[in-house]
């Protein structure tokens, strides 16, 4: 494997849980939704994954695991915020507390029942053997399932807004409820169908932390990347193409800052750029407005 | 929200026993919960929950550290309760008080250290400003946004919290702007001596009647004066409001420069109090505890202390749970999350404005 093959291998790698969350979060958007506790709720699924990994000895349990957890979460984090109309951000964040207390506790007794640190089965590259073909090779055949299932997601998604019918009616919902509903859309069902599909993909980015990169988990080993994956859907400017482009471009700049530590440029600065990039991209205004124009209102007279 | 007029009225104190109802009920499904959770995780509930008690309220310097943090938060939670307020949701309290503690270090050491230590007095307060300054700045950054390119306040707030938390670390780990040369770790200098307000940890001292007086300023401004009503009038129908002559704009960038600065002045009082340097910022910290601080208080700046010495004394009680009773100290969250969960059932008023407005805007535009 050259340099070259082993980087783009690795920025997929770093960039697939980023994909995952990212994606997810941007079908909850579109739908009108926004949810700042995808940090917590990736959290979940990389500690219940990995506990149902570790405890299985398969890491495609763990996998379901997580997904679950992660809806767990969106269940609740829908009943709040679409069932009462409570506000979007403070539920979002009740989430993330929610998490992190649940997950260190969890931890925290898991610690205490075990003496040596568990250790998760993890995924295996999924076709080692074509990995030796030149060009794509190690790129696309020394990547775990989840990876594989995090770029084929993109294509699938894109297909799924601009040329589906349940897509069209999905953006509709975020853009304008009350038309959607007129024209015969259940605007809440529509959202809560959404808040399941980005709780399965966050809880599976998260658990592909701890069964198919690290294989154990601790405190808050999420470091914020589901605050990145919002970052990303805002300067993917809502769209598919674009938030994926973005997870990447992020994946690859935090691949350059642990791969070349003599550029010198310091991890503080990498770390803020999402963040940062995204403030620009808010202030940079080019053709219409991409925000769907329902974004992070509760539907329906109270 | 009921007006202060509405309080002397029978409708008024109905409310007030509601208000009060609810908070009792509250508080014992908080202790319900965190016994239930104690047990779940195989400990004995009387045991942990005595320990949390005396580790919080039971000392002397529990009750010292209890209060401190009590001081910070609730500066913090005041910060919030103003851009509620105004209809602004400002969550990025966590930024603006980590921007305004890692200012208040750099005037407060190393060359800057030298010149206001020899101030004593005045010194204390160039710190002080110097932290409301940076908070206030932080905060308006996002009020800029806002008016200049329709940025949601949310989204920006947001953001900006994760840019000051690695720009600090990134002034703590370079020497030439806070990093101490004495420290392995990322940490400043400790402030030099002159500028200490007296340990807390031990001993209680007079700057923390600064919370109360925080307190009672706020309330004074929201509800006795023209300004504050203004800055109301703006949160309830910001529409109305202009069509009544108050100019949207200045108030809502107002708010943003208030809570701003009252999250640079926890941050500087942190420093010069508790802390006695800048270190490295940890994540979901006070600054988004205090939104679940001022949610409780329901945005009702003289309700904001008690809440704050409750949600202070769980976070100093667990820690020595911990360490006594083997319970976890991640439970906090647990509670902090389910607490913000069971306001937001019972509704908060501000919240309920801002929807009815979007839906009338809503409707007008169908």
């Amino acid at each position: 494997m050259s340099g070259m093959d082993a980087a783009m291998e690795a920025i997929l790698r770093i960039s697939t849980p980023l994909l995952l969350a990212g994606l997810g979060e941007l079908i909850l958007e579109r739908a009108g939704v926004i949810n700042i506790g995808a940090e917590g709720v990736m959290l979940c699924g990389a500690f219940f994954g990995f506990l149902a990994g570790w405890g299985s000895g398969c890491p495609w349990i763990g996998a379901c695991a997580g997904m679950i957890a992660g809806v767990f979460l969106m269940l609740l984090f829908a009943s709040f915020a679409i069932r009462f109309k409570a506000d979007q951000i403070v539920t979002g964040m009740a989430l993330n507390l929610l998490a992190l207390g649940l997950t260190g506790t969890g931890n925290e007794i898991l610690r205490r029942a075990s003496s040596i640190a568990p250790q998760a089965v993890t995924f295996e590259p999924m076709i080692p053997s074509l990995s030796h073909l030149p060009l794509l090779g190690p790129l696309l055949f020394s990547q775990t399932a989840l990876s594989w299932l995090a770029i084929l997601l993109v294509p699938a998604l894109y297909w799924y807004f601009e040329f589906s019918e349940r897509g069209m009616e999905l953006r509709a919902v975020g853009e304008n409820p009350v038309a959607a509903e007129a024209s015969g859309i259940s605007v809440l069902t529509c959202r809560w169908k959404a808040c399941i599909a980005a709780g399965a993909l966050a809880g599976l980015g998260g658990a592909f932390l701890t069964i198919s990169q690290t294989a154990s988990f601790s405190d808050g080993c999420t470091r914020g990347r589901g605050f990145v994956a919002i970052s990303a859907v805002v300067l993917g400017r809502y769209s598919t193409g674009g938030t994926a482009a973005a997870c990447l471009f992020f994946g690859a700049a935090f691949y350059a800052r642990d791969a070349f530590p003599s550029l010198n440029v310091p991890t503080e600065l990498v770390e803020m750029l999402p963040y940062a990039l995204t403030l620009v991209a808010l202030c940079i205004k080019f053709g219409r407005s991409s925000a769907p124009a329902g974004l992070g209102k509760a539907y329906g007279g109270s | 929200m009921s007006t202060p007029s509405a309080t002397s009225d029978s409708a008024g104190r109905i409310r007030a026993a509601h208000d009060g109802v609810w908070l009792v009920l509250l508080v014992l499904g908080t202790l319900v919960t965190l016994a239930l959770i104690i047990r779940l995780s195989g400990q004995d509930p009387r045991v942990a929950l005595d320990a949390l008690w005396r580790g919080a309220f039971g000392s002397r310097s529990g009750l010292a550290a209890t209060a401190t943090r009590a001081m910070i938060l609730a500066l913090y939670a005041l910060g919030i309760v103003i851009s509620f307020r105004a209809g602004m949701l400002n969550i990025g309290a966590e930024g603006q008080s980590r921007v305004g503690a890692a200012l208040a270090a750099i005037v407060a050491t190393g060359v800057f250290g030298i010149w206001t230590a020899r101030l004593s007095v005045a010194g204390i307060v160039v710190v002080l400003l110097a932290g409301m300054a940076a908070g206030a700045f932080w905060s308006l950054l996002a009020g800029w946004l806002r008016q200049w390119r329709v940025v949601p306040e949310v989204i920006s707030t947001l953001m900006l919290n994760f840019v000051a938390l690695e720009l600090v670390k990134y002034f703590l780990s370079t020497p030439a702007i806070l990093r101490s040369a004495k420290s392995s770790e990322y940490k400043s200098d400790y402030i030099a001596e002159p500028l200490r307000l007296a340990n807390w940890e031990t001993s209680f001292h007079p700057v923390l009647l600064l919370g109360i007086a925080a307190a009672v300023a706020s309330h004074l401004f929201l509800f006795h004066t023209r300004s504050g009503f203004a800055l109301r009038a703006v949160g309830l129908n910001a529409i109305a409001a202009r069509t009544c002559g108050i100019a949207n704009e200045r108030v809502q960038l107002a708010s943003f420069v208030l809570s701003g600065a009252l999250a640079g002045f926890g941050g500087a009082l942190g420093v010069l109090g508790l802390w006695h340097l800048s270190s490295t910022p940890t994540y979901a910290d006070y600054g988004f505890m205090a939104i679940a601080v001022a949610l409780v208080a329901d945005l009702k700046p003289l309700r904001v202390l008690p809440v704050a010495i409750v949600f202070a004394g769980l976070e100093v009680g667990a820690k020595s749970m911990q360490g006594s009773a083997g319970v976890s100290y991640w439970v906090v969250h647990i509670i902090e999350g389910l607490i913000i969960l069971a306001i937001l059932v019972r509704g908060v008023q501000v919240f309920e404005k801002s929807k009815i407005e979007a839906q009338s805007a809503e409707k007008a535009v169908a």
